[in-house]
């Protein structure tokens, strides 16, 4: 996702409103590479990233903690068009409100930000509005990056693991490992390798055992499909 | 040379004048000092002179060096005795003498060279005789001239010079080697008073003394000048200087000695000199009014007469010299002019006169017998006797009647108008008793006149000379009363003795036949007075134990108030007992102890004895003090003062005596701005750290000027200990203070400050806290003592810790205080009484001064805990309060802006605003623990708490005024997007119309950032929603420049439709009566008409089956109004030929006219 292609579409109870000449409008709500602001209560839309004041709808309830309304600040700026809504919890966190919640997270598949617009900027200049999701957008996008760098990162040590072992052994012990934790087979993740787990302690997801399992098992079809291919 | 002339005239016009009432030259020198040339020799210096000579006699026999100083005052005669000697000596003794006049600068080289040059032959003996200048005496009286170094090197360089002439030896280097020349002197140096005793006795005792110093005798010239005297030195001087023509007329008997004066006149001179020089009348006074009178007559060139002497009166009433001319004046108006003279001369003479007197001064006058009788029935005269008594024949006169003054020395006779005037005749002195009533046994009398009582009393302005002989007399006989009362007798010592001492604050009271009195003086010793008067010697033995108990007690009992005393004052009076009896009776008194036990009685105690043969001295004395009380006392009585005047010294010597003593018993200190406490803290604290003293009085510094514990504690510490007393209360102990020590002469010190000093001092060790009782210092109560102070220190350790309780939001909190300081204090106090423990346990024979110190460290530093106990903890108590007052600020704050929350309208915000102000409430309670330990903390922490919700308000406070503008701008928006829909409507831009909810939603974010409370963000959306506002009003002022045009064509096509339509359609009722306002404010109206209009139009074109638009259009442009075809095309969007082809069809049906289609 680039930001030069960015689209934005807002979703609202009455219709899809084309708020500026950024956004590619289209009634196709089914077009992930696209940032849609939802403000719509009933039906999901699918995209790479969601800002919306309903996060209920994408996320369950483990994830949201409670209802907050905060500022965004930005490398120093001050959203001025956005107010956040909620707290989450758990999730690869990638934004913070000013008063350091997380307001913004990462699945591994979209991101979700519990945010919405000022109406003001509905209707009158839009174009600050669009200015600020730009801003925030960049903002994210830096964010997952990096946090997909340290996947790779995860991953390639993982492989180097693999690869190690199937010198000496048949069967990899930390795919049955990665595989016991994902299969919800009660397995201890202490068990990997020391390197793996300096990594997910920079990651800083090793004392979020839902996010850890989540992750892993992303990895490990990554390594799976890498190491094993078919 | 005119002048000279004027002078010479006057000069021979004198002489001539001089020379024809009878003299050479004037007697009596202007000024009253010896004439240059004298011609008189002088009178009344006889005892002087004898003396004088006697001494000279002493010096012929020794041949030693001898120094006589003649003390008298200005005028009294020192020079004229200095004459005398130095004539009688020139003429009978074969001596030599030199005179020198002791003048300010005078070098004593001067007279050693006079001397060397003088002395020829040595076995001849010198006298000289230095005469001071009085200015001397001046110099001295400006007091600044004593401190002058060139004069105080004067006054030596004289003391260095007499000690060299009688010690010539000693003195070799002043003298020189010729210094035997020296010897055989007699040094005869004369003196005032002022000069001699106040300063030479005092710079050069050595020499000034004559008990100490080289001073061989004393001659002080009598002041005293009677009248006889004063007569006789008149007469002398006036025959000296007599030509031969008056020596002749006096050998004739034709002129008195006194001519051309009067014995009269010159009684009446030397009676008011007499009382202006208060009964002392100097010669020199004396011969300078003598003087003034005569060159009077001089220039008159008469005798004296009345009318010469009342001009003279006159002219010397402004110096002092006064008759009382108004009463005078008043007298001689009231009476006829023949009466005048006579009367003028009897009043102007304070001796009585008799008619051949006045016969000789009146010699114009007739008849003054019946004249003076006039006078007399007048009462103005009185006729008296005057008997003549030489005073040889004094003692065989025996005539009661006439109290004839007693002839104790010839000077203490004198004159004392309407009794008696003396004068020297040729049977020598002669007293001259005037008398109104003649006594039987008298023979010789003279019958003179005086003035009455009454009238002598106004002139004079005596009010009492008539009437002293009468006290005299009564006191005389009254005192043998007196002797035989004792408590007539016991008031009159009192009274004698207060007289005495000066004093006026007197009690009295009696115990049996002893009287007390006690003569208090704030600022003087207080003197009791002790009067008894024995029968037996049981009364002494009474005495005795009476003086013993009262000096034990200390103090006594005067009308039921127990009264202190410094001093005592014993009188014992006896007729019975022999002095010498009762003085060895009384005699063990002395040595008992007074008071303090190192005190005797006979420091602080006089007796004075009156036994049975001393009654005659005891009846002087009483007749000696009432005498004192007569003013004008004649001379003759004098001598009765005697007796008080020696008791007086006496007296007065032993007060002083007493008083030196007293003295050193007195304590103060100075304290300058310090308080009291403070300086006897610090008194305290240089001794024990052996350090000076410099700012307080000698009492608390040994010789080298460091602290000591001064001799009155110590003396009042041995009297408890002497005692033996165990237990002392404060009570009792200020009152034994006030027994033995004489504190009301105490400086800025009180009894409570002693005992303050010496139980800081350790001297008095107290026995509970409060300080009520105490032990004197001994080593064995030393930890008693230390017990008590544990405890007063636990007690404090109790008291250090404070709880408070202050209310915050209705919350209790508990505040703890601690004092730091004193717990610092008292970890020391408890050193010091570990040290003291050990020394008491090893009992290393130290002194006690050394513990005293260290309980006086004890003392001070608990003081100091005191101290600083009472400043901590107002200190605490300040700063808590100071807690509640910032507690109860920020409920202030708090309650404020709840008022603040309250004035919001919209629910919502108002929540946010409670939300918010709760939040702060917690933030309160929660900053807040229960209990406060560190108070410095928590005034941190309050500051900071204060702050944060100050910060906290003042951003609620902002968000308010945001609210408050962001409410109007809601408002205005709703306003601006209402008349928007309408115009939309009327425009029919029904697409472009914002939602009325539009403004719903913007109060929707708004609350949203109210709650959040960002301001910077509140005011950029306000700002951003402001340009929202403007931009639709904007669109709003556009739609209402066109609301006209648009109105104008709604008001045609209306007019148009009642007119052409009503044949096709029905239409409503009434609907054609409407008045159409195209204005704002009747938007409603115009779109209901544009509705009904619409609808109107749209059946008719269903009706015609003519398109609705072409007949709107039609309708648009009005009645009779020209219809375009390419216009109404364009308008209704219909192709020109359909229009042309419908406009055809609506003609023919009648709702247009053919002519109106161009």
């Amino acid at each position: 996702m680039l930001l030069s292609n960015l689209k934005i579409a807002l979703v609202t109870k009455d219709r899809h409103l084309e708020i500026c000449n950024f956004v590619e409008c289209t009634s196709e709500i089914k077009d992930r590479n696209r940032v849609v602001i939802d403000l719509e209560n009933n039906y999901k839309v699918e995209a790479n990233v969601i800002i919306t004041p309903y996060p209920e709808k994408y996320l369950d309830n483990s994830y949201i903690q409670n209802r907050i309304t905060d500022v965004l600040v930005i490398d120093g700026k001050l959203l001025k068009t956005l107010i956040t809504t909620h707290k989450l919890n758990n999730g690869i966190s990638i934004l913070s409100s000013r008063s350091g919640n997380v307001v913004g997270i990462y699945d591994l598949e979209r991101i979700i930000i519990t945010a919405k617009p000022l109406n003001l900027y509905l209707i009158h200049r839009p174009e600050l509005l669009i200015e600020d999701i730009k801003i925030l957008c960049n903002y994210i996008l830096r964010k997952t990056q990096l946090f997909n760098d340290n996947l790779s990162k995860l991953a390639q040590a993982i492989i180097n693991h693999i690869i190690n072992e199937r010198r000496s052994s048949k069967k990899s012990k930390i795919v049955n490992i990665l595989e016991n934790i994902c299969s919800g087979r009660i397995e201890d993740y202490r068990k990997l390798p020391t390197s793996i787990l300096d990594i997910l302690e920079e990651m800083q997801i090793s004392n979020n055992s839902f996010l850890l399992k989540k992750i892993l098992c992303v990895v490990m079809n990554r390594v799976i499909e890498y190491v094993y291919p078919k | 040379m005119y002048y000279i002339k004027l002078v010479t005239s006057y000069v021979i016009e004198k002489m001539s004048k001089l020379e024809t009432i009878g003299f050479t030259d004037i007697p009596f020198s202007y000024s009253g000092v010896p004439n240059v040339i004298k011609k008189y020799k002088p009178i009344g210096l006889e005892n002087e002179i004898n003396e004088l000579l006697r001494v000279y006699n002493i010096f012929k026999q020794s041949n030693e060096n001898i120094l006589v100083i003649i003390v008298g005052e200005y005028g009294w005669g020192k020079t004229e005795l200095l004459d005398l000697f130095e004539s009688y000596l020139t003429k009978y003794e074969n001596v030599d003498t030199l005179r020198i006049p002791l003048t300010y600068g005078l070098d004593p080289k001067f007279i050693i060279n006079e001397i060397k040059k003088l002395r020829k032959d040595i076995t001849k003996p010198l006298i000289l005789l230095i005469d001071e200048a009085d200015e001397l005496t001046r110099l001295a009286a400006l007091n600044q001239f004593i401190k002058d170094s060139k004069f105080q090197e004067f006054i030596v360089q004289v003391g260095t010079f007499i000690r060299a002439i009688l010690e010539p030896k000693q003195y070799r280097y002043i003298l020189g080697p010729d210094y035997l020349k020296f010897i055989k002197i007699m040094l005869v140096i004369a003196f005032t008073p002022q000069l001699y005793y106040n300063i030479l006795k005092n710079v050069i005792p050595d020499v000034f003394d004559v008990t100490r110093g080289r001073v061989f005798k004393e001659i002080v010239i009598d002041k005293r000048i009677p009248f006889w005297l004063y007569e006789s030195i008149v007469k002398s001087r006036l025959y000296a200087y007599s030509n031969s023509k008056r020596i002749e007329l006096l050998k004739k008997g034709l002129i008195d000695e006194l001519h051309p004066l009067r014995i009269e006149y010159l009684a009446t001179l030397y009676y008011l000199i007499y009382l202006y020089s208060k009964g002392y009348p100097s010669p020199r006074e004396l011969i300078k009014y003598t003087s003034k009178l005569f060159s009077k007559l001089l220039d008159l060139g008469a005798e004296l007469n009345y009318e010469i002497f009342l001009q003279f009166l006159h002219e010397v009433k402004h110096e002092g010299l006064k008759i009382n001319f108004l009463a005078l004046n008043d007298y001689v108006n009231s009476l006829d002019e023949q009466l005048k003279p006579i009367f003028l001369t009897i009043a102007l003479s304070v001796i009585p006169r008799s008619i051949k007197s006045i016969k000789q001064e009146l010699k114009n006058i007739e008849n003054i017998e019946s004249k003076l009788k006039i006078l007399k029935t007048l009462n103005l005269i009185e006729q008296v006797y005057v008997i003549k008594i030489p005073i040889t024949e004094i003692d065989k006169i025996n005539v009661s009647e006439l109290t004839i003054p007693e002839v104790k020395d010839l000077k203490s006779l004198s004159l004392f108008p309407r009794r008696y005037y003396t004068r020297l005749t040729d049977e020598g002195l002669t007293i001259f008793m005037v008398t109104k009533n003649l006594p039987d046994k008298v023979k010789e009398f003279e019958i003179a006149f005086q003035l009455t009582d009454q009238v002598f009393v106004q002139v004079y302005n005596v009010s009492r000379s008539g009437i002293v002989y009468e006290k005299i007399r009564s006191i005389l006989t009254k005192s043998s009363e007196i002797l035989k009362n004792p408590d007539l007798l016991s008031d009159k010592i009192t009274e004698i003795v207060s007289k005495i001492l000066q004093q006026r604050k007197i009690i009295s009271d009696k115990k049996g036949n002893i009287h007390i009195v006690l003569i208090e003086n704030d600022l003087d010793l207080r003197n009791l007075v002790i009067i008894s008067y024995v029968r037996d010697y049981n009364d002494i033995e009474k005495l005795k134990n009476f003086i013993l108990n009262t000096v034990n007690n200390g103090v006594i009992d005067i009308h039921n108030e127990l009264k202190y005393f410094d001093s005592l004052v014993v009188f014992i009076v006896s007729n019975n007992i022999l002095s010498e009896e009762i003085e060895k009776y009384t005699q063990e008194l002395h040595e008992k102890s007074w008071k303090i036990p190192e005190f005797k009685l006979r420091d602080f105690t006089k007796i004075f004895i009156y036994g049975s043969d001393r009654f005659r001295e005891l009846n002087k004395l009483i007749i000696g003090y009432n005498l004192s009380k007569i003013e004008e006392l004649p001379r003759e009585y004098e001598y009765y003062l005697a007796e008080l005047n020696n008791l007086a010294k006496e007296l007065n010597a032993c007060i002083n005596q007493f008083r030196e003593k007293i003295l050193k018993l007195t304590l103060g200190i100075r304290k300058g701005k310090e308080s009291k406490y403070n300086t006897i803290l610090k008194i305290i604290q240089a001794w024990i750290n052996d350090e000076e003293l410099p700012d307080q009085p000698e009492v608390f510094k040994d010789s080298n000027g460091k602290a000591k514990i001064s001799e009155i504690e110590l003396a009042l510490y041995r009297y408890l200990i002497y005692h033996d007393i165990e237990i002392i209360s404060i009570k009792e102990l200020e009152q034994l203070i006030r027994k033995l020590f004489p504190v009301h002469l105490w400086r800025e010190f009180k009894e409570k400050d002693l005992i303050e000093l010496m139980r800081l001092r350790g001297l008095l060790l107290p026995l509970d806290q409060k300080c009520t009782k105490f032990r004197p210092f001994r080593i064995n109560y030393v930890s008693q003592y230390l017990d008590l102070v544990k405890k007063i220190v636990n007690y404090y350790i109790q008291l250090s810790q404070v709880k408070y309780v202050v209310k915050v939001l209705g919350k209790e909190i508990e505040v703890l205080v601690k004092c730091y300081e004193v717990e610092q204090i008292i970890n020391d106090i408890l050193n010091i009484i570990n040290r003291i423990n050990n020394f008491l346990k090893l009992n290393t024979g130290l002194e006690n001064e050394h513990i005293l110190k260290q309980l006086a460290m004890i003392n001070t530093t608990l003081e100091k805990l005191k101290d600083v106990y009472e400043k901590c903890y107002q200190n605490i108590s300040n700063k808590v309060r100071e807690i509640e007052v910032q507690y109860k600020s920020i409920e202030d704050l708090v309650k404020e802006l709840r008022d603040k929350a309250n004035r919001i309208e919209a629910i919502n915000i108002k929540q946010i605003f409670e939300d918010q102000i709760s939040e702060i409430e917690d933030v309160i309670i929660s900053l807040t623990p229960s209990k406060i330990e560190d108070l410095s903390k928590t005034e941190i922490m309050i500051k900071d708490l204060k702050n944060m919700i100050q910060e906290k308000i003042n951003e609620l406070e902002k968000v308010y005024n945001i609210y408050v503008s962001a409410s109007h701008q809601v408002d205005e928006l709703e306003e601006i997007l209402l008349l928007n829909q309408k115009l939309s409507k009327i425009f029919n831009r029904k697409n472009e119309v914002l939602d009325i909810n539009v403004a719903k939603n913007i109060r929707h974010d708004l609350e949203i950032l109210l709650n959040i409370g960002e301001i910077e963000l509140l005011n950029h959306y306000l700002t951003d929603l402001k340009e929202f506002i403007n931009s639709i009003r904007r669109n709003v002022s556009t739609y209402l420049t066109q609301l006209n045009s648009i109105c104008k064509k709604l008001v045609n096509s209306y007019n148009w439709i009642c007119i052409r339509c009503r044949k096709i359609i029905q239409l409503p009722k009434d609907f054609c009566n409407k008045s159409i306002k195209c204005e704002t404010d009747s938007l409603d109206e115009i779109i209901q008409l544009q509705e009904e209009l619409d609808k109107i139009i749209y059946k008719v074109s269903e009706i015609l089956n003519v398109d609705y638009k072409l007949i709107k259009c039609i309708s648009e442009i009005g009645i009779n109004m020209g219809i375009e075809i390419d216009e109404l095309s364009k308008c209704s969007d219909i192709p020109n030929s359909k229009v042309i082809e419908l406009l055809e069809k609506l003609c023919k049906i009648g709702i247009i006219e053919k002519k109106y289609v161009a």
